[in-house]
């Protein structure tokens, strides 16, 4: 009987393993998507009033919800402090806090990509970064939808077929 | 926020504990100049002091000298960052921080078709600390009125004797029905210096009967608040182009009063002026009020159309 619920403990475990890989995905993917409509809103704030950033996130922060509106609304607090620093290294310092407690990988130099072109030059030039940005994070949002589509299908069968083997090999 | 702290934020980390370190009176203080490789300079009731290290008041040589990186980093916190957000302010070569205090630039021009598009770098600040002196308007307001009807009026001074001051009481004595009857005044406030606008919401009291379109062109916004508010009285800061003396003259020709500001030190002055030359023969205006400084103090002196003295006294600062 013990034996029995062991085997079946290893299984469960083993799928569990493989569903939670697969769940990282479509979380990272959900993440992506709140980034993205953050940028999106932070763009229409720019071009339709002109707002400075540290309005601008503030606003977009306060819309969205999820760890990276968290994320803006903690930078827009930094810039106004004035505290020294130019925006990079603010943006930078953020992010590494964001970024350790999120679930991103590969879209994390996007994200220190667009931190160097933000507060450069004219409106012109700001609004084709954030376009240009989005254009991109979409093509990554795509890419990762497919990966989930492999890959996620992957892990969870890999998890219960580890889970079997395992038990296999022990009996 | 205090007005010392709205001043003082907005300067690079090491001149702010400079000036912390200082014993100025920040109720007296009227300018802060930053001049790149420069000493450091407060304007503090009508003396230029330069500022050491130590925050003490010395001589050139001793002060403090203001680097590149200080100003860039002041000037990166006056535009949140942001200096797209503040293209045609840089343009113009001022920008308006929170308190309505206005910061002046200067530095290598892009020039483009003729025309300025931007300053970079900037290597020249100089922050004027916006004042408000409520009731200095008071003896002046009962002059502007002739036979019940409030005259168009015209405020003259040099720069920095204090015009914008002065408007700023007289419009909120009128939208309070100080010293004769209450108005609706509608303010085009294109410098964010009158009413000292944060997101829209004035920092600065203009009266209760008061409209304040902020940041508005004022040629466009006197024409916009005559379409839209039903002023009675349209008061602007500045005034001195074509554009504006056309939507000035819209304005007089629709039954609204007038209150303005220009740059000039007498009415001889003024006459030199194109528009306003032809404005003074007209007797377009029906009063004009001169800031003029005695020493260390400041007098207005009203005159009537024809030019002739009403009343001088000594500004009061109650």
């Amino acid at each position: 009987m013990m034996r029995a619920a062991g085997m079946v403990m290893i299984v469960a475990a083993c799928s569990g393993l493989g569903f939670r890989q697969a769940l990282l995905y479509s979380r990272r993917i959900k993440e992506c998507e709140q980034i993205a409509r953050s940028v999106q809103l932070l763009l229409g704030e720019i071009r339709f009033r002109h707002l400075p950033l540290e309005e601008a996130m503030r606003r977009a922060g306060m819309v969205e919800s999820g760890p990276f509106a968290v994320f803006l609304g903690r930078l827009a607090g930094r810039l106004s402090g004035c505290d020294g620093g130019s925006f990079y290294a603010l943006w930078q310092e953020e992010l590494e806090v964001y970024l350790g407690q999120s679930l991103l990988g590969e879209e994390a130099e996007l994200l220190r990509y667009l931190g160097q072109q933000l507060g450069q030059f004219d409106l012109e030039a700001q609004l084709g970064n954030l376009s240009r940005f989005l254009d991109q994070w979409r093509m990554q949002t795509e890419e990762l939808k497919k990966q989930e589509e492999r890959k996620g299908r992957l892990y969870r069968y890999l998890g219960v077929f580890a889970g079997f083997f395992l038990v296999i090999l022990l009996m | 926020m205090g007005r010392e702290e709205e001043v003082t934020r907005i300067l690079a980390v090491n001149l702010r504990r400079i000036l912390e370190k200082t014993t100025i009176d920040f109720g007296q203080l009227e300018e802060i100049r930053l001049r790149v490789d420069q000493p450091f300079m407060v304007v503090c009731g009508g003396r230029k002091n330069f500022v050491s290290e130590e925050g003490m008041f010395c001589s050139g040589e001793e002060a403090h000298r203001v680097a590149l990186p200080e100003i860039a980093e002041t000037v990166d916190y006056i535009s949140s960052y942001s200096r797209y957000a503040f293209e045609e302010k840089i343009r113009q070569g001022f920008l308006t921080i929170q308190g309505g205090h206005r910061v002046g630039l200067c530095g290598r021009t892009v020039a483009e078709d003729g025309r300025v598009r931007t300053i970079s770098p900037i290597t020249f600040l100089n922050i004027r600390i916006a004042r408000q002196i409520p009731g200095c308007g008071r003896r002046v307001i009962p002059l502007l009125w002739e036979r019940g009807q409030l005259c168009d009026t015209l405020i003259l001074s040099p720069p920095g004797l204090g015009k914008t001051t002065l408007l700023r009481d007289i419009i909120r004595l009128l939208s309070d029905g100080t010293g004769g009857q209450a108005c609706m005044v509608g303010v085009v406030d294109e410098r964010s210096e009158l009413a000292a606008c944060c997101q829209g919401i004035p920092q600065n009291d203009l009266g209760s009967r008061t409209d304040v379109l902020d940041g508005c062109p004022k040629a466009e916004g006197m024409m916009m608040l005559v379409r839209t508010m039903a002023p009675q009285v349209i008061a602007v800061d500045e005034v001195g182009s074509e554009e504006d003396c056309r939507a000035m003259e819209y304005v007089m020709n629709c039954g609204c009063r007038i209150l303005a500001t220009a740059h000039a030190s007498s009415l001889e002055e003024l006459g030199l002026r194109p528009v306003f030359g032809r404005w003074l023969s007209e007797r377009r205006f029906g009063r004009y009020v001169l800031i003029e400084k005695e020493r260390e103090d400041v007098f207005y002196r009203v005159c009537g159309k024809d030019g002739l003295t009403l009343w001088r006294g000594r500004r009061s600062e109650k």
